[in-house]
Parts: structure tokens; sequence; C-alpha cells
């Protein structure tokens, strides 16, 4: 028998409802302050008095918001679902099946872990955003919510018989971790490094621009970069590379903080059919998901992870996309572990596809996508960005000359790229499973069953229809893979393929 | 002819055409949206005090735009057609673009009809499928009979109901 009395949650929620009204009155700051203005305006102007009375007034009315929040908010865990009500002025009842829930996050801030009470999100498809959130409970609620979940998982997998045996292990494995290393792969692996070394000349020039000028605003960085100058022994050029040296680094060290911040301590565990991660440093955030609820698995290698061979794996749970949670994420792990890992991840499906993106049968797309490539990202926005300038801007021989050398370069990179896109791109088709690679200086592998597919689009343009290509667009239930350039013939036997494999297999995509 | 008829499943894929009325109503919408923007905007450019001025040259755009929607619709209502076969409902449509979806019957999660106010006029209805891939993977077909989007509404809800009641 289970407790299915109605529960509340932790008086700290007020914290967190607390902190949900100011990130909301962050978000519609000006709306709000046109209104506050023409209040205080309206009963005689801006005095510091009027301030404070304006800003107690705020505070106690979120006080007694978050309060009535907290004091309305009622949960009861039943056998079959959890339901909630919640609403001060309006009330709302949520019943949600254990079946219907993807995952469940927990996450503990500072304040919560000294009072140990973890911040729960239950994930369901459909939703916009977390459709279930308990603010503030005990962890002993969350893992008897997992287990209500799990059960009910297996029992449907039990009934449906899509399972392999021997998956009923009862205590969870820990099947990779990273150390203080990976963290400093992983944030040097960052997109934010990169988009600092693209920006290093940038900084190369301000920064001996600003030393060669010495007008009023510059002074205090000529002065730091001089006594930089002074502290190094390095000249003026010299000092100049010192701070750009020092600035990347400090970003780059930025980058590994906020890796270690999400990532510290990374635990991957595998238990009966699901799989929980557990990292962070400060905030420690649980995830988990469930193998048979993943619809979409993501192998990334950026051009940084290549240089430490390192994999980034993600699985999409149904509108894993558009929750707060967001997709179940590896951010590390070498490739051939990543492969092992992604195979562990899919259970029973896409075991006789490769997902690394050398072996394996990918079939390319024709050549054709290269000049669609082309077309879009490189001639269409350089005609209509040199049209543009041309129209608004009268330019001297010589800049028409460096904007013409300018625009060659763009488009002989754009020629580089499209080439490049369309090599990396291919299809594998092994039995009822997919694999799209995809990628231009890294690579990614999206990998999924047939039968997870929610909807299958053909698409021609008028180019493609006399040439008879097609695109081929799948939705999933946590994001859309468009192969294109195809011919038209392969794109309705997949498509054909696609529905046949839904039509047959007994098994629920969820 | 009742909703609660079965609605013709065709596993040869033979596309069914929309409705006769579905041209003369989206002809109807669109001579509405051009008398819309032809009283909206003198109205708009009064209230700037004489700053704004519709050029003489403007007001030919309207009869254009009806030209090219008269010159557009019919071949585009013409190649629009939806089958539906035992397992899933297709839809074709597009001109330039040529677009066919395909929404297996197991994976909807919920069906929609509804009827704004110019297809009651025309008795007309339009059917929403919806799947768990928000947005790309939902389906809409305007332009149906309203018997004929009851029955595919009806065979679809059933269709969906057999296959909950089989997981359980």
């Amino acid at each position: 028998m289970s407790d299915t009395r109605w529960r509340r949650v932790s008086p700290l929620s007020v914290v967190f409802y607390l902190a949900e009204l100011a990130r909301t009155a962050v978000r519609q700051i000006i709306q709000l302050a046109v209104p506050a203005a023409a209040v205080m305006a309206g009963t005689g102007g801006f005095t510091v008095g009027r301030l404070y009375a304006f800003g107690i007034f705020v505070l106690l009315l979120a006080m007694v918001i978050a309060v009535a929040r907290y004091a309305t908010f009622r949960y009861s865990i039943g056998e079959q679902s959890i339901i909630i009500q919640s609403g001060v002025l309006s009330k709302n009842q949520l019943n949600i099946q254990y079946d219907r829930i993807q995952a469940i996050n927990d996450s503990q801030n500072l304040l919560y872990r000294l009072f140990n009470i973890v911040d729960l999100q239950l994930d369901t498809p459909g939703s916009n955003e977390s459709e279930a959130h308990l603010p503030a409970v005990s962890p002993q609620i969350a893992a008897s919510l997992r287990d209500k979940v799990q059960t009910a998982g297996n029992r449907r997998t039990q009934q449906l018989s899509d399972d392999e045996p021997g998956r009923d292990e009862p205590q969870a494995a820990i099947i990779h971790s990273l150390g203080t290393l990976d963290m400093l792969k992983i944030g040097l692996s960052s997109r934010r490094v990169l988009v600092l070394f693209a920006v290093i000349p940038w900084l190369w020039d301000t920064v001996g621009e600003r030393l060669a000028s010495s007008s009023t605003p510059q002074r205090v960085i000529a002065g730091t970069t001089a006594a930089l100058g002074n502290v190094t022994g390095l000249g003026g050029t010299g000092s100049a590379t010192f701070a750009v040296v020092i600035a990347v680094l400090l970003l780059a060290a930025l980058s590994v903080a906020a890796a270690m911040l999400r990532f510290n301590g990374f635990r991957l565990m595998e238990s009966q059919g699901s799989f929980t991660s557990k990292a962070g440093l400060l905030t420690v955030r649980s995830h988990a998901v469930a193998t048979r609820k993943i619809q979409c698995l993501t192998l990334r290698q950026s051009m940084m992870l290549g240089f430490f061979d390192g994999v980034r794996i993600t699985a999409f749970p149904a509108a894993s996309h558009r929750q707060e949670g967001g997709p179940f994420t590896i951010p590390f792990a070498s490739r051939q572990r990543a492969t092992e890992l992604a195979h562990g991840l899919w259970g029973n499906d896409c075991r006789n596809l490769s997902l690394s993106p050398v072996v394996g049968d990918y079939q390319p797309v024709d050549s054709r996508y290269r000049v669609h490539l082309f077309l879009r990202h490189g001639l269409a926005p350089a005609v209509v960005l040199s049209s543009l300038l041309l129209f608004v801007s009268d330019f001297t021989p010589g800049q028409l000359m460096a904007g013409t050398l300018t625009g060659c370069l763009f488009l002989g990179l754009a020629a580089i790229g499209a080439q490049r896109k369309h090599r990396r791109f291919g299809v594998q088709v092994s039995g009822k499973d997919i694999a799209v690679r995809s990628g231009f200086v890294g690579w990614q592998i999206d990998s999924f069953p047939a039968r997870k597919v929610q909807a299958v689009d053909i698409e021609q343009t008028m180019l493609q229809r006399r040439r008879g290509l097609a695109n081929l667009r799948l939705s999933l239930a946590s994001r859309t893979i468009v192969i294109p350039y195809i011919s038209l013939t392969l794109a309705q036997a997949l498509a054909e393929k696609i529905l046949a494999t839904i039509a047959d297999d007994a098994r629920h995509w969820i | 002819m009742t909703e609660h008829e079965q609605p013709p499943i065709d596993n040869k894929q033979r596309w069914q055409p929309l409705s006769p009325r579905f041209l003369p109503r989206m002809l109807a919408s669109k001579v509405l949206f051009a008398l819309a923007i032809a009283v909206a905007a003198p109205v708009a450019a009064s209230f700037t005090g004489g700053a704004l001025v519709i050029p003489a040259w403007a007001w030919a755009l309207l009869p254009a735009y009806l030209i090219a929607q008269l010159a557009v619709l019919p071949p585009a209502i013409r190649r629009s057609g939806y089958a539906l076969r035992e397992e899933d409902l297709q839809f074709r449509d597009g001109l330039f673009v040529h677009r066919r979806k395909a929404v297996p019957l197991r994976r909807v999660q919920h069906v929609e009809t509804s009827r704004s106010p110019l297809d009651r006029v025309f008795g007309l209805s339009t059917i929403k499928l919806y799947t768990a891939a928000a947005g790309s993977g939902n389906l809409t077909i305007h332009g149906l009979d309203v018997a004929t989007a009851n029955r595919l509404r009806h065979h679809i809800v059933e269709r969906v109901r057999g296959e909950a009641t089989a997981d359980e």
C-alpha cells in the first residue's frame, strides 16, 4: 500500500518562489517599470523615501505571493500517478501517470544542500516546459518517485516483452566518471574558448591601437599596459602581447571553471535499464533517463574535442529540447568509450549501427547539395550585403578593391565549407535503425530507430524536381532530422520503410 | 452520411481532392484581406496627421495581389489532397515546393477539427493531427467538407483509442 495522503513541499520552497518571482520581474522589467514610473510620477514624483517605500511594498507583495503559493501547493503520490494541486487565485490540478514521465531531474543548490532537500523536475512529452515541478522535497520523496516511474516503465516493458533479460540488477553501477583533467578538456573545448580564439586578432589590434594613441579614455589602458611592460620587462608590443595572453588565459580559466561548476565529479550510473548522471560543484544535479524513452542520440566531436580525442554524447528524450532539464548529456568520453556508452544507452535498439564517423556504410547525398549550401550560405548573403553597402554609401576605388577581395575570400571559404559539409554528410540505414552523419570542422552523428519517428515529410523544390531529388524530413519527439538532396526514389523508399516499421512494431515509441 | 461511417481507406494512395468549395473560400479570404488593407491603410495614414501619404501606385498593389492569388490558388488547391491508408494519413500540397507529409496513425496524440467563420459560411472544416513531435510533426488539412473531416476525426480517434487499449 502506498501513502497517498496529500503532502506539502518544504517551507524553504518560499525561497524558490521568491527567486522565480525575481526572475519574472527581471524578464518583465520594461513592462513593470513603465506603470511603476507612471504611478510614482502621478503621486508626487521620485524621492528616495518613496523609492524605499516602493521597494518594501514590492518585497512584501512578493513574500505574500510566495507564501500563498507554498500554502496552496500540495501533491499526492499514488500507485499509478502523481497529483499536484497548485494556484492561489485559479486552482490547477495535474494528474501525471508515471509511465508518461520521461525523466526525473533533481538539483540541490547550497541552501538546499544545507537542509538536505532537492528541487525536482518531472519531464513529460508534449509540454513546453517542465510540466510537474516540486520545488523543495526530501531526497526520499525523489527516490520514491524514481522507483514508481521505474516500476511503471518495467511493467509496460514486461507487457510488451520488448526488453532484454538480465537488465534487472538492483544496484546502480558507475559505468563512467570524469576527473579534474577532463574538466580542463571540457572547459577548453567549450565554444566560448573558440569564440575567444576568433577575437584574438581583434584584441591584438585594439590593444595596439590604444597604445599608439594616448587620448583621455585610453589612458587607463595605456597606463595598465605600460605598467605590465614595467613588470614583465617587455616593450610596448611585448606588453600588448602579454595583455592579450592574460585575457585569453583568464577567459579560458573562466570556461574551465564553468565546466567544473556544472560537471565536477561527474558519474554515470546504470540500473534496471535507466541511466543516471550526477555532477556539479556547488549545485549537484542528478539527471535520470530510461533507455526506452530516448528518442535520438547524438555523438558530437567539435574541433577542440577532436584535439583531445573526446566525444560529447547527448541523449534526447521526448520534448527534452523544450524542457528546463534539457537533454541527457555525457560531456566527455574517448571516441571508443563513447561508442560503447552510446550502444549502452540505446539498449536493444541501434545495435547494428556503426556510431563511428569513419566506420559504417554512410551513403553520400547528391553533389548538388554543396551547390545549394554555397548559394545559400555564400553567394546569397554576399550579394545581399554588397548590394546594401553599395546602395547606402559611396566608396573610393581603393575601398571597392578591398571589398571585392574580401568578398572573393569569403566566397572561397564558403565554397570550401560547402564542399566539406557535403563530404561529411552521410546516411546509414541498418535494419530498422538510421544514423545521419554531418559536420563542418568536427563531426556529429544522430542515431535513432525508425520506430521512434513521429511524422515523415518529403519536399521538393522546383530545381530538385528537375533533377529527381528530394529532402526527407523526419520528425522525432525530440528534434527533427533532415536528409537533404537524396534521390526521390530513395526518399520514398525510406519513408515507406519507416512507415512500415511503425506499423509492424508493436512496441510503444515512448 | 454520418461521422460513424468508415472513411475511404485506400492503400494504393489515390489522392482524395479537397472540397470544391475550398477555392471560393480561399478567394473570399484574400478579397477580405485586400479590403481590410484598403480600409485600414487610409485610416492609419490619417492618424499620422498627413506625415504618411499613400502614393497612388500603392493602390495598384491590391488588384495585383488578387490577380496573383487568382493565378496561383486554383492549381495549388488542385494539387493538394489527402490519402487515408490503413496505417497512416498522408497529405500533399505546394505549388512551387511540393510537400508530402505522412503521419502514422499510431503516433497521433490527439485530433482537432476547427471551423473559422469563413469555413462555416462555405461549409468547410479543418482537421489537425497532433503528434509528440510538436510543430513539424503535426499535420493540418484545410478545406475538407464538414462530414469528411468528422469521419476522418472519428476514424482516427477510434484508432488511437484502440492502440491505447491494446497497450493496456
